[in-house]
């Protein structure tokens, strides 16, 4: 911890930047549900929410620099709601 | 990790001063961050529980005698089983083992000195405390009505109870399962002594671990459905209410991605009990150790996926209940594998009678009877027929009471010595575990044939034909209640009046025994290393018999 200003500087960037565009996904998700897209605003909100989900794991999560068991245990995380949304919309998408 | 220093490696200890000697007064009980005392406070805690559980539920059974109902109305019924459901689920059967043996035993088995996190450990206990408080305050001032399920639309739209206090209390005490899971999969990842590679790990260690995933990946859910209740029912949040957009299904859905896994919650710590259980009184290694690590990580991976057989009757697409029934089918195959392996232990085996192997038969014996009934209820055209009758209450609790509690007696009797290093009245501890085997059967077999017949769950009228089976069950009750009071006694005796036990009374091979009972506060006086497999009990028996050895020298696979 030499100099100490310009390593908390960098430690705040990435999450910072981050941050930025997470609110500006924010505001683009929230202004598109104003524009009459029909099935359109769900595909728009589920990618929007996509890539807001990789900006939090690899940034603010720091995936990016973590150990291989960490990113593992990510991904098992990612395989587990797969699991559960896949086992809900067999529900969902097949009700008659 | 065959040679490595341990970051925490337990300080030589002399003088063999126990845990329990480390301190008397209230706070440095209430402070600690041992987790063997942790371990202690949790036990009495969820025993208080247990038996708050059990009196109404004893109420519920003495109310049933009746057709008519005798002194209940049904409102008060629906509290008196929700409270039961809650408590029984939720301030019991979650954190039985776990919180206590798993506390207590898991970093002793793994040769650590202490938890990963202990003061993570201690908040774990104050989390149970303040939901258990919420739990309290709901019981006090008129229960909730609900049933254990909270279903929705009547818990957010229409129970005049107190949904909300109880939901609270429920979403508290799952924070302090998520800590106790985050501390267990850091512990066995980063602790084990020098030698503890991954398939020397005991099973029980194998189950701690594999129960510490389920509650991280399951518990979160039971709060954000817990929180969405509550948001409908004090907001009005559109979010489960057909006539405002919402779903009712969606709860279920999200309800039971918990609390599926839940029952495996309760039932992978038994099944890693009762196997150091076989093992010992067999005087043999567990037949198939690595089949039996593989069946726990695959009843705790595929017991995500089979949430759906809740919903068969409740609107559920016929697809989506196809797949569950199909997934539901799956998982009974490495339970099945546990039963033949434990089955397989005990072939040839030295087999020895005491307290911990009667409880750990009874065991086997329920679970299997509770599995298989879970296969007829995982078919939908049974489960449509079946669904809400008694069969249904009968097969959990065959495997909720029948296995977990069955399990936890055993456990407790197994590591008594250890933790109090005194010996109970065997004779007594015999007699309770038949007494339970008995009552159990006597409750809930009734229950099945009932069910069958037609009986459905959570009414206290009924048709006359259902009174024989309703007493019958109520009677198998009192003799459950005596068979849970009879080791109060003589364990509470034992404390005052009990033969010292040693180091290892039972000739156990594991770490834990390996060290002073009660164990000193580091867990062992030399820093432990491992140089064998588990359960070397024949090694042990040899070495026994070439040192002409009567008494126990507690050597077993550690050199
Ligand atoms: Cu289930």
């Amino acid at each position: 911890m030499s100099n100490g200003g310009s390593d908390m500087r960098s430690l705040w960037r990435g999450p910072l930047l981050a941050w930025i565009v997470l609110m500006g996904l924010f505001a683009i998700s929230l202004g598109s549900a104003y524009i009459p897209l029909g099935h359109g605003n769900v595909a728009v909100n589920l990618l929007i929410a996509a890539v807001m989900l990789a900006v939090l794991a690899t940034f603010l999560m720091d995936l990016k620099n973590a150990k291989s068991l960490v990113r593992i245990v990510a991904m098992a995380g990612l395989f587990w709601i797969m699991m559960m949304f896949s086992l809900t919309f067999s529900d969902y998408l097949t009700r008659w | 990790m065959s040679e490595m220093t341990l970051p925490f490696a337990p300080a030589r200890e002399t003088a063999a001063t126990s845990y329990l000697g480390e301190g008397h007064t209230l706070t440095s009980w209430l402070l600690t961050t041992d987790h063997k005392r942790i371990a202690i406070l949790y036990a009495l805690s969820i025993t208080v529980f247990f038996f708050i559980g059990g009196i109404v539920v004893g109420l519920v059974r003495l109310e049933l005698i009746s057709p008519t109902g005798w002194f209940m109305t049904s409102d008060e019924y629906n509290r008196a089983f929700s409270i039961h459901g809650i408590v029984m689920v939720w301030f019991f059967l979650v954190p039985s083992i776990p919180a206590t043996m798993g506390n207590f035993i898991l970093p002793m088995m793994i040769g650590a000195p202490d938890v990963a996190f202990p003061r993570l450990n201690l908040l774990s206990w104050y989390l149970y405390v303040i939901g258990a408080a919420f739990t309290v305050y709901v019981l006090l001032s008129g229960g909730v009505d609900t049933g254990w399920t909270f279903y929705p639309p009547f818990s957010t739209g229409y129970s005049n109870s107190n949904v909300i206090p109880a939901a609270v209390g429920v979403f508290v005490v799952g924070f302090s399962s998520i800590a106790t899971g985050v501390n267990f999969l850091a512990t066995v990842h980063m602790l084990r002594a020098p030698g503890m590679t991954w398939f020397r790990l005991p099973l029980f260690a194998w189950s701690m671990y594999t129960v510490s995933m389920v509650m991280v990946l399951a518990t979160p859910v039971l709060a954000m459905s817990l929180l969405l209740i509550s948001a409908e029912r004090f907001f009005g949040f559109p979010i489960f209410d057909a006539t405002i957009g919402g779903d009712p299904l969606l709860f279920q859905h999200i309800f039971w991605f918990y609390s599926h896994p839940a029952v495996y919650i309760m039932i992978l710590p038994a099944m890693g009990v009762v196997s150091e259980v076989f093992a010992c009184f067999a005087r043999r290694r567990v037949f198939g150790y690595s089949f039996m690590v593989f069946a726990l990580l695959v009843i705790a991976v595929v017991g995500f996926m089979v949430w759906g057989h809740h919903m068969f009757v409740a609107g559920q697409s016929p697809f989506a209940n196809l797949v569950f029934s199909f997934l539901s089918f799956m998982v009974a195959v490495p339970s099945a594998i546990k039963v033949f392996n434990w089955t397989a232990t005990l072939y040839r085996g030295q087999i020895g009678l005491e307290a911990p192997m009667l409880y750990a038969l009874g065991f086997v014996g329920l679970f299997t009877i509770g599995g298989l009934t879970g296969l007829f209820l995982a078919s939908v055209p049974i489960d449509i027929a079946a669904t809400d009758s008694y069969f249904v209450v009968a097969h959990f609790h065959f495997i909720m009471v029948g296995g977990s509690v069955s399990a936890f007696m055993a456990g407790i009797h197994y590591w008594w010595p250890k933790v109090t290093g005194r010996l109970y009245n065997e004779f007594a501890a015999q007699c309770a575990a038949i007494t339970m085997f008995i009552g159990f059967n006597l409750t809930f077999m009734p229950q099945f044939v009932m069910g069958w017949l037609g009986m459905p769950r959570r009414y206290h009228l009924y048709p006359d034909v259902f009174q024989i089976w309703h007493v019958l069950s109520s009677g198998g009750a009192a003799v459950l209640a005596v068979a849970y009071l009879l080791p109060l006694g003589y364990l509470g005796w034992s404390l005052i009046g009990g033969q010292r036990a040693g180091d290892n009374p039972w000739a156990a091979t594991g770490l834990e025994w390996q060290t002073p009972s009660p164990p000193p506060r580091q867990n062992f006086l030399h820093p432990p290393r491992v140089t064998s497999e588990p359960y070397a009990y024949h090694e042990f028996g040899r070495a026994r018999e070439q040192d002409g050895e009567t008494s126990i020298s507690g050597q077993g696979d550690v050199s």
